[in-house]
């Protein structure tokens, strides 16, 4: 368990180092030298969200490997400074790519800053106090068997070597006797045995700390390459990648985000379900279009496409994209209905208060779509 | 250079490149010009580390070899950004020496 869990160490440490530095030094070099960009940076290609999930990924990691008690953290007025900095900036990277409401902004970056704060200093601790000793001892300890073995070894070989020019003799002579003996032929045999045997497991460690870093390095850049040319493609066609929010209700605005949905030129470009064509768009752009949901959808999922004319040529073919769901609730599920409003304690009534707290976390907040069912 | 300082100088890049992908409202009394904001950004860990200002001027010294190199060869912008760097380092580095003088005195 000790073995496998410094190996992991080893391994996020050599990997957050790589990490760290090319997104530094891709960062320094795409400002600066604009006109000499390789043609697919992989860190500079990459989005926000995605940055920031391998950000946690890592932070989390080394949070958990580097947890100790910090007795009394020692720190010059300049340190704080940087750490207070680096704690604002990232806490204030993570909550931009969250999008959370404008109320929440000022206590959330408040606090994320101030746990990053802890962790940073957690995480300079790891690094400077890096420590394998378990791997260490068991180093050690096979580098003293092995010199003992390598030293024997050796004296063996001298040994043979002693006799040689003797045997050479009596071959010469043309003595029929056993020149080697069996003895010494075995104790040959067990002392390499005994030196590869303990080679190999110094070499075992080392070879899989090597194979695990260039394979999981290598795993992640060939995932994100994959994914990139997934995206590049996606980029290329009609496709709606996004609905956001997926449970809504009646007369609420839902945004479709996507690529290619050109500029709405005449009535021929629209938006399909299978109860008929969605009127109230408020906004249509090339990749986000936002549309009110219209009374005369069924409640329940129902799917929502787009279709396009090819060109301006009334006789074009329509193009259609993808379908994505999208989930009516029943509008009873948020607004007070005749029967509450008919009850003698209406405003407190426990169900009207339920579907209070409802509408605050669907429509004011806006995280119904982690909530529902 | 200190280990401990190193550490935490990339910690502290690492925020900052994060930082400047996601908003630069915060900069924008920088007139938004990408390598001005870098500077601006590197700022408080040279003055953190600190930065001499003789190495400040070798650091001028290396940009401005640069920036000769690449407007021999006719990449402008990136000269240009290479010009704005020697500049601001050379600027440290004068406002340094004079904080020197006057702690001298």
């Amino acid at each position: 368990m000790k073995f496998i869990q410094e190996i992991f160490k080893i391994v996020i440490f050599i990997i957050s180092i790589l990490f760290s530095g090319y997104f530094i030094l891709g960062t320094i070099y795409s400002t600066i030298f604009i006109e000499l960009q390789f043609k697919e940076q992989i860190v500079s290609s990459m989005t926000n969200y995605e940055l920031m999930l391998m950000l946690f990924g890592i932070l989390g990691v080394l949070g958990i490997l580097g947890f100790k008690k910090i007795i009394k953290p020692i720190l010059s007025k300049g340190e704080i400074i940087i750490y207070l900095f680096s704690s604002y900036f990232l806490s204030y990277f993570i909550i931009k790519n969250f999008q959370f409401s404008g109320r929440l902004f000022i206590i959330l970056i408040l606090s994320i800053s101030a746990i990053l704060f802890f962790l940073l200093l957690r995480i300079t601790d790891f690094f400077y106090n890096f420590s394998v000793l378990y791997l260490k001892e068991l180093i050690l300890k096979e580098k003293i068997k092995l010199s003992q073995s390598i030293s024997k070894f050796v004296s063996y070989f001298i040994n043979i070597f002693v006799k040689l020019p003797k045997m050479v003799i009596e071959i010469i002579q043309g003595s029929k006797k056993i020149i080697f003996d069996k003895e010494s032929i075995i104790k040959i045999l067990s002392y390499s045995l005994r030196l590869i045997i303990s080679m190999t497991f110094s070499l075992v460690i080392v070879l899989s700390v090597i194979f695990l870093t260039i394979g999981l390095t290598g795993l992640i850049i060939f995932k994100i390459d994959q994914y990139f040319d997934y995206q590049n493609q996606l980029r290329k066609s009609f496709v709606i990648t996004k609905i956001n929010p997926k449970n809504s209700t009646y007369a609420q605005e839902v945004v479709l985000q996507g690529y290619n949905f050109g500029w709405r030129l005449n009535n021929r470009s629209l938006l399909m379900t299978k109860d008929g064509a969605i009127n109230d768009i408020k906004l249509w752009t090339d990749n986000e279009i936002r549309f009110i949901v219209p009374l005369h959808l069924r409640e329940g999922k129902s799917f929502v496409w787009l279709e396009k004319p090819e060109n301006d040529n009334n006789y074009s073919i329509v193009l259609k994209s993808n379908q994505v769901f999208l989930n009516i609730i029943s509008r009873w599920e948020f607004y007070p209905s005749q029967l509450n409003y008919d009850s003698s304690l209406y405003p407190i009534q426990n169900e009207n208060l339920l579907k209070r707290i409802k509408r605050f976390l669907f429509f004011k907040l806006k995280v119904g779509d982690w909530l529902s069912y | 250079m200190n280990k401990k300082k190193l550490i935490i100088s990339t910690i502290y890049l690492v925020s900052v490149f994060l930082f400047l992908r996601t908003d630069l409202s915060f900069l924008k009394f920088l007139n938004s010009d990408p390598s001005t904001i870098l500077f601006f950004s590197l700022l408080p860990l040279m003055i953190w580390l600190p930065v001499n200002s003789n190495r400040a001027i070798i650091g001028a010294i290396f940009f401005m070899i640069l920036t000769a190199i690449f407007n021999l060869s006719k990449f402008e912008k990136t000269s240009e950004n290479l010009v704005i760097q020697s500049f601001f380092f050379f600027a440290y580095a004068v406002f340094i020496s004079i904080k020197e003088l006057i702690k001298e005195k």
